[in-house]
């Protein structure tokens, strides 16, 4: 009798260690989810500012080069215009 | 139609008596001339009676004046003889030329074409629908009958159908890997990709090309609330593919932010570099401006001097004096020497420029800027630098 208690005893201990084996992965497994969920959506908010980022800095170049495309042509017609500079075309038409 | 042909009647004057009126008329014609040869000698040219009897009847006919006869005469004798042929206006000419008038109608009942198309007309009846097979054919399917036979069997037909023709869930089996979107999402999503569109025109790199459509990912999922639901869904394979997914794209916004910030760093240096030109240009012009007027001033207040010194010379003494002399002399080295040593002689440098059609580059422009400020300093280094513009620049060798 005491054997057979013994081992049914025995066997429920087995059992509850692998219930408790079970539930320990189990939750281990559940922090690494929770931990991936996080840090993926921390990287996706990383990946969100760095795209606002890059289209502010677009937007900018985009301005510059305009800018600069509108002081070119200034700086062409100054020059042509200007007598400190004299463009060599009116030099030999002068001659 | 053939012509109208007079019938000649018995009314009709007779050939007989034709020649019976040119007889009288021959006769009246012959006592016309006896007369006037009784009166006159008649000119020979005029007709005799041997002549052709038919022209007496009534062309060329002697007057009782033995001459020719006058218009009126002419015109008398032809009505005449119009009234001797025809006589009686008011005969009726059917009997003589038949008219038929042509009409319509008669015209069609000649017609065969027009009588083989009517011929049949309200003779036979138009075609009668409710007779016709068709319709026997049509309305027994048209009526709704409750069909008490076969229910269900084609029940079981049509659920068959149903299914296979549901496409709601063909289409639906098959996205069920993939996330539904809302028909909002979709809409948000093109007009994004509107907006974008200049963007992605000008982006020729098919890398930049994959980041602007990366970013509009980005967006959409940011803007979308359920990404959060979507990604704690999702298994744990899943989410580590989802972490190094997301982990290139953080590399590539990465390369690419730096490629911007050093497009942008140079885009402002070029921008620097053009305004300090302008700037440096317009105050070399300025400057000359200021320079010729002071030139000027001072050609002015020299003169006025020199004008005044001459009068004082004249009303001291002769022209051709010993002090008036040297004074002249004095004067015209200070005119000539006597400003150089505060005159800039670098401000007036002219810099030559070769017109390419296009502003010109940084490299250009930097050196430019270099010269004029020198210029503006008026500094010693104008001639080197002006030297190495036009051999390195402007005559590259």
């Amino acid at each position: 009798m005491n054997t057979e208690i013994d081992i049914t005893y025995e066997y429920y201990n087995n059992d509850n260690n692998n219930y408790l084996i079970c539930e320990l992965e189990n939750q281990a497994e559940l922090e690494e989810e929770t931990r991936l969920i996080n840090q993926v959506l921390e990287l996706q908010h990383t990946v969100e500012d760095l795209s606002a980022r890059v289209d502010a800095i677009k937007e900018e170049n985009l301005k510059l080069k305009s800018e600069n495309q509108i002081l070119g042509q200034y700086i062409e017609n100054l020059m042509l215009v200007s007598s400190v500079v004299q463009t060599t075309d009116s030099k030999s038409k002068r001659k | 139609m053939a012509a109208p042909i007079a019938h000649f009647d018995e009314d009709w004057p007779t050939l007989g008596a034709v020649n019976m009126v040119s007889d009288e008329r021959l006769q009246l014609a012959q006592k016309g001339r006896s007369a006037a040869a009784a009166g006159e000698a008649p000119p020979q040219l005029l007709l005799d009676d041997d002549d052709l009897p038919e022209l007496h009847d009534g062309g060329f006919s002697m007057g009782d004046s033995g001459g020719f006869r006058s218009m009126e005469d002419l015109v008398n004798d032809f009505d005449e003889k119009l009234s001797v042929c025809f006589r009686n206006f008011d005969v009726e000419t059917d009997s003589i030329a038949p008219v038929s008038e042509i009409t319509e109608d008669a015209l069609l009942e000649k017609d065969e074409i027009w009588n083989a198309l009517t011929s049949n007309y309200g003779h036979v009846m138009p075609v009668d629908w409710k007779q016709s097979r068709t319709c026997s054919l049509h309305l027994p399917n048209l009526e709704e009958k409750p069909r008490e036979a076969d229910v269900v069997a084609e029940l079981s037909d049509d659920e068959e159908l149903r299914e296979q023709l549901d496409m709601h869930s063909i289409i639906v089996s098959c996205l069920a890997e993939e996330p539904l979107f809302t028909a909002e999402q979709v809409i948000e999503e093109i007009e994004e990709m509107m907006q974008d569109s200049p963007d992605m025109e000008a982006a020729h790199n098919p890398s930049q090309s994959d980041l602007s459509m990366l970013s509009l990912d980005v967006q959409r999922s940011s803007c979308n609330p359920d990404y959060e639901e979507r990604v704690r869904s999702l298994s744990v394979a899943e989410l580590n593919e989802r972490l190094e997914e997301t982990e290139t794209n953080i590399r590539r916004f990465s390369e690419e932010l730096v490629q911007q910030l050093a497009l942008r760093d140079e885009l402002d240096f070029e921008k620097e570099v053009k305004n300090s030109f302008i700037s440096a240009l317009i105050d070399v012009q300025n400057r000359q401006k200021e320079h010729r007027e002071s030139l000027k001033k001072k050609k002015k207040l020299k003169g006025g001097a020199g004008t005044s010194q001459s009068l004082a010379e004249k009303t001291l003494g002769s022209r051709f004096s010993m002090e008036g002399l040297s004074s002249v002399i004095q004067n015209s080295f200070r005119q000539t020497f006597g400003s150089g040593c505060s005159e800039r002689q670098y401000l007036t440098t002219v810099i030559p420029y070769e017109k390419k059609g296009h502003p010109p580059s940084i490299e250009d422009l930097q050196i430019l800027t270099k010269i004029l400020q020198a210029m503006r300093d008026d500094s010693d280094k104008v001639p080197s630098l002006l030297t190495d513009y036009i051999l390195k620049v402007l005559c590259p060798t």
